[in-house]
């Protein structure tokens, strides 16, 4: 069957495809936190980078003339009685005491720096989402998803694992969608996470994959601490993900 | 091979089938008998493709860097994302399509642009107007020059729904049959083995293995990152013409 403007319309010679079932529907899934750790370096600075208030008591010793005043009395026995008469008295004393001495001295800190480590893993995990009738082995899928990433795998040094697919947009899913992935200095992937929609006989099912591989990290965060080791607990990376889907499937065949 | 071509004036419905047994046999569409089954009413059909394509030219992403006491360069990530008209969708929203990014039908999400640790990706989605493309680009130790890509987006109707109250209907303009479900208005995709427009599969289009992922696509471009240390060979697939 062929028209004018549109040539070879139908063809019984030549297989048709058509849609033998739509299947909808919604998957959330969360990619793991894989685990990981911050390691720590540090080295002394030397003196003048750090300061410290400090307070001590030393012994200070002197001689010091001492004075007082003593009531002398004698007796006048021409008048027949007690004349008394105050008299300063001094001497030198040697002396000792503690004074507390307070001021700012220069002392030894820490330059640290810390990175972060990931550990390797691989993770896989599949959702069935609907199946056609029974011997209709079909021959191919169109596969749509509307995808919310609603919490973010993210490094402290590189922020959020990038991904191009637009939060509530529909997207072609056929085959396998890149969802996330992320990079070491130099360009090689060290992480990614796709989800794949595919047909095992009449049924159809989305199966999630995420693989990184072991990350260790460059030393950042370079920090002068003058009173003990800095804190780099907030460097610990959370690289958990989580995706909720619409799959929108239409389940082809081939005309004979 | 007889074929038998069916059409029931009360029901409306049409179908073409590859033997010579009773039209009975095919009133209901069922999974065993599709195999038998050149055309049937009760069946959806693809078709009426309508082509967007459109270059575009992707801007310059600049680095961020500044020295550290070290004398070196550290890099500080930046990312954004930008979004592209490609042209406009005269079906709907709700339409099939497939893309083809720079001459491959590669899945959504796909990278166009690496330079060290500074990636662009892409993925092409549907409004109920446009057809547009989503980018995300970040860079961390290199500049993102400025590329131009080509996309080509093949905008599919779905002829699902019966129209009109023709069995068969033949005039000087068109031929109709089953209710409006075969017309010669429409132009539908076909089995192509020789130079295809695209192609079609039921199966995974990429893996991913030691951190790092391969991609095969339907129309067998295959490309991986370096880290990937699996053996995702892909799988076959089917030319169509539109």
């Amino acid at each position: 069957m062929s028209s004018q403007s549109n040539g070879v319309v139908f063809d019984t010679d030549t297989p048709m495809p058509h849609i033998v079932g739509v299947i909808n529907k919604y998957v959330a899934h969360t990619f793991p936190d894989t685990g990981g750790d911050v390691k720590v370096r540090g080295f002394l600075t030397g003196a003048g980078n750090c300061r410290e208030y400090d307070c001590r008591y030393e012994r200070v010793c002197g001689y010091e003339r001492v004075c007082s005043y003593e009531r002398v009395c004698e007796y006048d026995s021409f008048f027949d009685r007690e004349v008394c008469t105050t008299e300063r008295i001094c001497d030198r004393v040697y002396q000792c005491d503690r004074e507390r001495i307070c001021g700012f001295v220069d002392i030894d800190g820490y330059d640290q720096s810390a990175k972060t480590v990931v550990y390797a893993k691989e993770h896989v995990e599949r959702y069935t989402l609907g199946s056609v009738e029974s011997g209709t082995n079909p021959d191919f899928l169109l596969v749509y998803l509307t995808a919310n990433r609603t919490k973010a795998g993210s490094q402290n040094a590189r922020g959020t694992f990038k991904t191009a697919i637009p939060n509530g947009r529909r997207i072609s899913g056929t085959g396998s969608t890149l969802l996330e992935s992320a990079y070491r200095v130099g360009g090689s992937t060290w992480l990614t996470r796709i989800v794949s929609v595919y047909l095992v006989g009449n049924t159809v099912k989305a199966e999630f994959r995420h693989s990184n591989r072991y990350y260790d990290g460059e030393y950042t965060e370079n920090t002068i601490s003058c009173f003990g080791a800095a804190d780099f607990s907030f460097m610990n990376d959370d690289i958990s993900s989580r995706w909720g889907i619409d799959f929108e499937v239409y389940v082809g065949k081939f005309t004979t | 091979m007889t074929k038998t071509l069916y059409a029931d004036g009360s029901s409306g419905r049409v179908f073409i089938y590859n033997n010579a047994s009773p039209p009975s046999e095919y009133d209901s569409v069922s999974g065993a008998k599709l195999s038998d089954l050149h055309f049937h009413s009760d069946l959806s059909y693809i078709g009426s493709t309508e082509i967007v394509q459109a270059s575009i030219n992707h801007p310059q992403r600049t680095r961020d860097s500044e020295s550290s006491k070290f004398g070196s360069d550290t890099y500080k990530p930046r990312t954004g994302t930008s979004d592209y008209r490609l042209g406009p969708n005269n079906l709907n929203a709700t339409s099939l399509f497939v893309v083809v990014y720079n001459g491959y039908q590669a899945p959504s999400g796909t990278r166009i642009q690496q330079r060290g640790e500074s990636i662009r990706l892409v993925s092409v989605y549907l409004t109920s107007s446009e057809v547009r493309l989503h980018e995300t680009w970040s860079t961390f130790d290199n500049t993102l020059y400025a590329t131009t890509q080509t996309y080509t987006v093949y905008i599919i109707r779905k002829l699902f729904n019966k129209s009109g109250t023709a069995a068969i209907q033949v005039n000087p303009s068109g031929f109709t049959a089953g209710y409006g479900k075969l017309d010669t208005a429409y132009k539908y995709i076909r089995r192509s083995d020789a130079s295809p427009t695209f192609y079609v599969s039921p199966y995974k289009t990429a893996d991913v293995r030691g951190g790092g992922y391969k991609v095969v696509t339907a129309d067998g471009s295959s490309y991986q990152s370096n880290t990937y240390t699996g053996s995702f060979s892909g799988a076959s697939s089917t030319g169509v013409k539109v």
